[in-house]
């Protein structure tokens, strides 16, 4: 069975968003000096043009719908954005390697769709140190990066 | 009994902590201080902390450790300085005119009276650069055709708001000649401009003219007397126009950091500008030694900022 | 050959040692993301202050040629370039080992790289003064027109929808203007966030925009990350060496590219990449296959970045001008060695350079070898490693590499920021390549056009100025045949389906 076409609705939204980009990038141009403004308005008017082009181009015809899998975790997703984000903020707060040490933890949960043995949890922190405290020792030692010290390690 | 025991307690235990904050001073440094640039490598102030180095291993035995914080022109590092660890073992390069013509722009994260510089420490000389085979064979050859024909010589310099940019300025005011300045990002691509005869001439620095004697002059340099790298070059000053400047480079300390630390810092880094092998070694290479030890920054620091104030207007940033 | 005399002292056992160790360690540091070539570079200056001034410019290079090769491991694995210069690998590499040839792809990338790597070499042996003459005549308005070229590379990235890929290259421009324009030092769209003031970070940008996306679809299903076909059939090596044989041309052609777009300082790896693969999109007979998988595509990217080692030194020992950031650095720890550039280092201190340009080779040759095995366990780790594993530690090496570049926090925050915007927009057609095409580039079109507005204004020649040099009007005239040239191809093609139709 061939994929409808219909229009699309979010790329026509999201065309519609960057028209607005465009319009807000003009106006925070204003305050720029002659030099310093004329690539990014440019540029914004360009983006606006194009936005308009796409829309009518997606008004005038429908687009094929890619066929989504079903079994796609929405959950998963979002919280590993939520996760690395988390990690990111606490960085400065907790040190480097605490937090990252947590990071890894719970993405691996987040990434793991298999069940949970004893064996296989250890291997997973095992993992977990070495790759976080080896890059450590890297950045640290050898790069000598200054890497977020914070309230613990 | 009570009382007087107290009393002795309280005497030997500020004799201890004024000890320790002497004897911390006494004892720096005594593990690596890190040294932040506020630039990617490669750069001028990359270039001067690595001359360094070495004599402050001498010096101190310790090492001294650089890393890059690049980002806004410098900005990004100065608006993180006094966030930082204020036991004296982490440092930060300052420029002028940087740390002050940049916050008259808008919020750029930090004040200049933020920055607590305890020691400025060279200049890289303004000087204007030509091609080997210019038809400009003196200064005043360059200020005739310009008068000629306003606004059609064309200048390279790094940057805007900066060195090159003030110095441009101030020298047009100085020579009423007008002219224009195209800015390019860093030293690097303002040279390749002129060297490729993109640009009449390049607002640049004694730097520029040792790197690349085979290929540029130098017409004049901002400075007092004569560079003893360039001893047939003139100074502005001999032929009649008071600019002496520069981009100036120095350390500052986050605002946490102790007095006697500081100056310690400050002798430290005094030691090394009076060291013959550092003052040859960042000569011949353009640089010019300037010593402004802490107790001299506030004075110095006042002077650049009522000699910038007239530039910044004309800029349009005041 | 110039300089043979000097060619022994680069086979000596500690020079041989130092350019073996250079790569293989450069090549470590490519393949992770946000670790950069600068870095390990600017890390080791010290080092060398105790070596041989030769010595320690053959560990460097070697360390750089390492480094832009590795940025290829996780570009076809991973979809992330480990370097800016991997970007157009992505491209055919990561569709290539998602249908199971990723083993091919490494293989492709490692000899490719090395054919790219002699070739820069010897080009800066051979030509070095010429080539070096040549990069001078190129000033604002070439790097402009230039900049408008890559752009042009939208209408082949755009996978169907112009105007969608129109669109992100717009967003990426507007994205590069964020921080302190370098004309006119205004402070752009920072909303008085010091975060912002240094501006979107290339290397951020790409962590952000292709890495993330990838992890987050990496989550949602527990099918393996790369479709894994049977049996490792080892390195693949001779099917590869069959391939790299038949697309010599394209090779060739493609470090020649790399090599005069690495001449131009300013203009690195990443834009040399883009431009051999619209070159090598444009003059293949498989065009349509360029972008879902083709060799040819990996073997045109991994040339041209890599012949920008040796293209990238030219203007860096002939002029004292670095031609990309690692070649600064370089060219500070020379300084420190106390060695001048120009035509006296090729002279006087001859016995320095040609050590080092034949250590360089050296290096090139070594990276075949250590490439490969390289390449071999790291494609089976990939592989064999369990999500649960691999997710984290690429998220890990995304944390700790988006906040290296800068040593700031807010880095690995925009990065994950600009992740979550690639994978929605993703999701609904904006592909993340024009965004980065925009942001890579928008500095570079944005500068030479205000200069040369400039310069052209001060001589009452505007209009002269951009359209009336050599150069730039040949590069104009590459740019309408790229835009342009799908579209012929199709029409030819389509008429040619006619006419067979007919008969």
């Amino acid at each position: 069975m061939p994929n409808k076409r219909h229009h699309d609705i979010a790329g026509i939204g999201f065309a519609i968003g960057f028209v607005a980009l465009g319009v807000a990038a003009l106006y925070g141009s204003r305050e720029m000096s002659p030099l310093g403004s004329v690539f990014p308005r440019t540029v914004a008017g360009a983006l606006i043009v194009f936005a308009f082009a796409y829309i009518v181009e997606a008004l005038l015809r429908g687009v094929e719908q890619p066929a989504r899998s079903q079994s796609e975790s929405t959950l998963r997703r979002a919280l590993l954005v939520g996760c690395m984000l988390g990690w990111a903020l606490l960085l400065t707060v907790l040190g480097f390697v605490v937090s990252s040490v947590i990071g890894f933890a719970l993405l691996s949960a987040v990434a793991s769709y298999q069940r949970w043995t004893w064996k296989r949890t250890l291997l997973y922190l095992f993992a977990n140190a070495v790759v976080v405290l080896g890059f450590f020792a890297l950045f640290h030692y050898a790069l000598l990066v200054p890497l977020p010290k914070g309230l613990l390690f | 009994m009570r009382n007087s025991t107290l009393k002795w307690l309280v005497v030997v235990a500020s004799i201890g902590l004024a000890g320790s904050t002497g004897a911390l001073a006494a004892g720096y440094p005594d593990k690596p201080v890190q040294y932040i640039i506020p630039f990617g490598p490669g750069g001028e102030s990359d270039i001067t902390a690595r001359f360094q180095q070495p004599f402050f291993k001498k010096l101190t035995g310790q090492e001294l450790v650089i890393q890059y914080k690049p980002g806004g022109g410098g900005a990004v590092g100065w608006s993180q300085l006094n966030g930082m660890s204020g036991d004296g073992y982490t440092i930060m390069g300052v420029n002028l005119p940087h740390i002050i013509l940049k916050p008259m722009q808008k919020d750029v994260g930090f004040k200049t009276s933020n920055i607590n510089t305890v020691y400025f420490f060279h200049y890289t000389p303004d000087a204007l650069v030509v091609r080997k085979d210019s038809p400009f064979k003196t200064l005043q050859d360059y200020i005739d055709a310009a008068k000629k024909a306003p606004g059609t010589i064309t200048l390279s310099g790094s940057g805007t708001f900066t060195a090159n940019d003030t110095a441009k300025t101030r020298f047009d005011a100085m020579a009423g000649i007008k002219t224009t300045y195209i800015p390019f990002k860093g030293t690097g691509a303002a040279v390749a401009a002129l060297i490729g005869n993109q640009v009449t001439a390049e607002w640049g620095y004694t730097t520029v003219g040792a790197k690349h004697a085979d290929r540029v002059r130098l017409l004049a340099v901002a400075m007092e007397h004569r560079h003893p790298h360039f001893p047939n070059v003139p100074t502005f000053k001999e032929l009649g126009f008071n600019l002496v400047s520069g981009a100036y480079r120095g350390i500052a300390v986050p605002s946490s950091t102790p007095e006697a630390t500081r100056e310690k810092l400050s002798k430290i880094i005094d030691d090394i500008n009076h060291d013959p092998a550092f003052i040859k070694e960042m000569e011949d290479n353009g640089f010019a030694v300037i010593n402004v030890p802490y107790s001299k920054v506030p004075a110095f620091m006042a002077e650049k900022k009522r000699e910038y104030s007239a530039a910044a207007r004309a800029m349009g940033l005041k | 050959m110039p300089g043979l005399e000097f060619a022994v002292h680069a086979f000596t056992p500690f020079n041989l040692m130092l350019a073996l160790i250079g790569v293989a360690s450069g090549t470590a540091v490519g393949a992770l993301p946000g670790l950069s070539a600068t870095m390990a570079i600017a890390v080791l200056v010290p080092l060398t202050f105790t070596m041989e001034p030769a010595s320690a410019l053959i560990m460097l290079g070697a360390i750089y040629t390492g480094a832009i090769y590795g940025g290829a491991y996780a570009a076809i694995l991973v979809n992330t370039p480990g370097t800016p210069s991997a970007i157009a690998t992505t491209f055919d590499g990561f569709p290539m080992a998602k249908r199971g040839d990723g083993d091919l792809a490494v293989t492709l990338a490692c000899l490719a790289s090395v054919v790219g790597g002699l070739v820069g070499a010897l080009c800066l042996l051979f030509f070095a003064p010429p080539l070096a003459e040549v990069a001078l005549k190129f000033g604002p308005v070439e790097y402009f027109w230039l900049a408008v070229f890559g752009l042009t590379l939208i209408s082949a990235l755009s996978e169907g929808d112009l105007f969608k890929g129109l669109v992100g290259a717009c967003l990426g421009l507007l994205l590069s203007t964020v921080g302190v324009a370098v004309v006119g030092g205004d402070i752009r769209y920072t909303y008085g966030s010091q975060v912002l003031l240094g501006g979107i970070e290339v290397v951020s940008g790409l962590i952000g925009l292709y890495c993330i996306p990838v992890l987050i679809d990496m989550v949602a299903t527990p099918d393996p990350h790369l479709q894994f076909s049977g049996a490792t059939r080892g390195l693949r090596l001779l099917e590869a060496l069959r391939l790299s044989w038949r697309g010599k041309f394209n090779l060739i052609r493609s470090s020649i590219i790399g090599t005069l777009v690495g001449i131009l300082p300013g203009a690195g790896g990443s834009i040399a990449g883009l431009v051999a693969y619209s070159e090598a999109r444009r003059a293949s007979p498989r065009t349509e296959y360029f972008g879902s998988g083709e060799p040819e595509g990996v073997q045109a990217t991994e040339s041209a970045n890599n012949a920008t080692v040796g293209g990238g030194l030219i203007p860096t020992l002939v002029l004292g001008i670095p031609g990309t950031p690692p070649d600064a650095v370089m060219l500070g720890a020379l300084l420190i060695q106390g060695l001048r550039t120009g035509p006296t280092l090729f002279t006087a201190k001859g016995a320095i350079v040609y050590t080092f340009i034949y250590g360089l080779l050296i290096a090139t040759l070594l990276m075949l070898p250590v490439g490969l095995l390289i390449g071999r366990y790291a494609y089976k780790s990939i592989i064999s490693v369990p999500k649960a594993v691999l997710v984290p530690s690429v998220a890990f090496l995304t944390v700790i590499g988006s906040y290296a570049i800068r040593n700031n926090v807010s880095d690995v925050v925009i990065m994950l920021a600009l992740g979550v915007m690639g994978w929605v927009l993703s999701r609904f057609g904006f592909k993340p390549s024009p965004i980065v095409l925009g942001l890579i580039l928008g500095p570079i079109a944005e500068q030479g056009f205000v200069q040369g507005y400039l310069i052209g204004k001060a001589g009452n020649n505007v209009l002269g100025m951009f359209f009336g040099r050599p150069i730039a009007l040949a590069i104009i005239a590459l740019s309408i045949i790229s835009v342009f040239s799908p579209l012929l191809a199709r029409r030819l093609k389509a008429r040619r389906a006619h006419t067979t139709d007919a008969e």
